[in-house]
């Protein structure tokens, strides 16, 4: 069975690139614009790891990971955030909230897949 | 790469934002207090320039990064907006619909730089000058040599709540190379009193490998800030027959046991291992681990004394047979040409018939 990843972003460039990346390599993957629709699409469902930007409209990507890591069935996910280089302290603030890893944007597809590899084996 | 269709979908989005973008100026304008309008503005340009860089539009990348910044401070309270602020942001609109349309247009044009410039005064920044970056030339060291590495990973409790699997990472290493490890369990607690959501145990990892130390940090790089990773390397392997470190040199090394307890034992006639033991100085795990270090080095070098040793090569024996065959063959065509030069008494074919027989023979 593929493995399910959700993308979470509200660029839709950003959410169609990491679709197309992770697609290609044999990936499952979930849709979601941003922290409130995400939870709604986790919901009931089986995910295997979650990609999320941070800065995001109506619910952001910190609040997203600490509802996320809270719920029985998502405490071990691998949890990987987007942040810019700007937000060097979101990424400690997303690291205690529960993310495994980042990755800072610009990336490349390669950098993605390698990232997914590493996390999600 | 359908990378086209991509930038097409971001300079759709990107249109779209712009559109937002400047409607939100324009309602700012008549409440420069509105933090919800602020945010709405940093957010929408935090995503063109987030996308931007992705999909090949380095120069918006650039321009917007200041202005971000700048909305930022506001954000945050550092700074209060102005009418120029207002003024130069929608300028910036314009020129990265232009940028959109024409990815000619550099970041170091006579508009951009100048909003560019006005908003690194907002942030007490220096000018932006035309200048040539410097490339760095990143040092490439000798990929080729091999090294031992000696690596302790004792990950934070709570690394498997992070959604890390310290043992996905210990895969990682053993791909690297030739690779023992060894688990530090002493301080797992009796079962009654474990969490089993917890990581008690820390790892001793022995690698061969061609990478260098750098690729080793970079299997650690999300957990690195929370666990203790030590990373030495132990044997490059340019020394021949020498003797490898001895026991308590290892351990004294690693920190396993300081030097003053190591002295006071030196007077009794034991082997030193079970000593440490026994006095309860230094946990079993610690001395095997150490003596795995010594056999891992052994072990890499005999197999690097065996790979150079090996000027000689193996052939299937079937090979060999068919080119014994070839041989006897060629020493009869041989005989037929001499004959035949012999019979009909021709001086050029038999110089070319004794030239074969030299060669056959």
């Amino acid at each position: 069975m593929s493995k399910t990843i959700l993308t979470v972003d509200d660029s839709d460039s950003i959410r169609q690139m990491v679709k197309f990346t992770l697609t290609k390599e044999g990936y499952n993957v979930i849709e979601a614009c941003d922290g409130k629709d995400a939870l709604t699409k986790v919901n009931g469902a089986n995910i295997d790891m979650v990609v999320t930007d941070l800065n995001m409209p109506n619910m952001d990507g910190i609040t997203l990971i600490k509802n996320i890591r809270a719920m029985a069935k998502f405490k071990f996910i691998p949890i990987i955030m987007l942040t810019t280089e700007s937000q060097d302290s979101k990424k400690a603030e997303g690291k205690s909230a529960g993310a495994t890893g980042w990755i800072v944007k610009p990336f490349k597809p390669e950098q993605l897949i390698t990232v997914t590899k590493k996390v999600l084996r | 790469m359908a990378v086209d269709v991509h930038q097409e979908v971001f300079i759709q989005e990107a249109q779209e934002l712009l559109e937002e973008l400047e409607e939100s100026l324009l309602e700012l304008e008549s409440d420069t207090e509105n933090a919800d309008i602020v945010a709405r503005i940093f957010r929408a340009m935090h995503t063109i320039k987030g996308s931007g860089a992705m999909f090949g539009f380095e120069n918006i990348a650039h321009l917007v990064h200041d202005i971000e910044t700048a909305y930022d401070m506001v954000r945050n309270g550092e700074l209060k907006i102005s009418k120029d602020m207002l003024e130069y942001s929608l300028k910036s609109c314009d020129v990265i619909k232009e940028m959109l349309q024409d990815s000619e247009i550099k970041a170091e044009s006579p508009e951009a730089l100048e909003i560019l410039n006005f908003f690194r005064a907002c942030q007490n920044k220096p000018k932006e000058n035309i200048q040539e970056k410097t490339v760095n030339n990143i040092e490439e060291t000798d990929k080729k040599t091999e090294r031992a590495y000696r690596i302790r990973f004792k990950p934070e409790e709570t690394i498997l709540m992070q959604g890390t699997n310290p043992a996905h990472l210990l895969e990682e290493l053993e791909e690297m190379g030739d690779c023992k490890i060894i688990a530090h369990t002493s301080a797992v607690p009796p079962l009654a009193e474990m969490n089993p959501e917890k990581c008690y145990t820390f790892w001793d990892i022995l690698l061969t490998t061609t990478k260098t130390e750098n690729d080793i940090r970079d299997v650690f790089i999300f957990v690195e800030d929370d666990s203790e990773i030590k990373i030495s390397v132990i044997d490059d392997f340019s020394t021949e027959d020498e003797q490898y470190k001895k026991l308590c040199e290892i351990l004294l090394e690693k920190g396993d046991i300081t030097a003053d307890a190591l002295q006071a034992l030196m007077n009794e006639k034991k082997m030193l291992g079970e000593m440490l033991v026994e006095k309860g100085l230094v946990k079993p795990e610690a001395i095997a681990s150490a003596l795995e270090e010594q056999k891992h080095i052994k072990e890499m070098r005999t197999k690097k004394a065996a790979v150079e040793s090996s000027a000689s090569i193996r052939v299937p024996s079937e090979k060999l047979d068919s080119m014994v065959d070839l041989v006897g063959e060629l020493v009869t065509v041989q005989a037929r040409l001499n004959q035949t030069a012999v019979e009909d008494l021709n001086p050029e074919l038999m110089k070319i018939a004794e030239e074969v027989e030299r060669l056959v023979w």
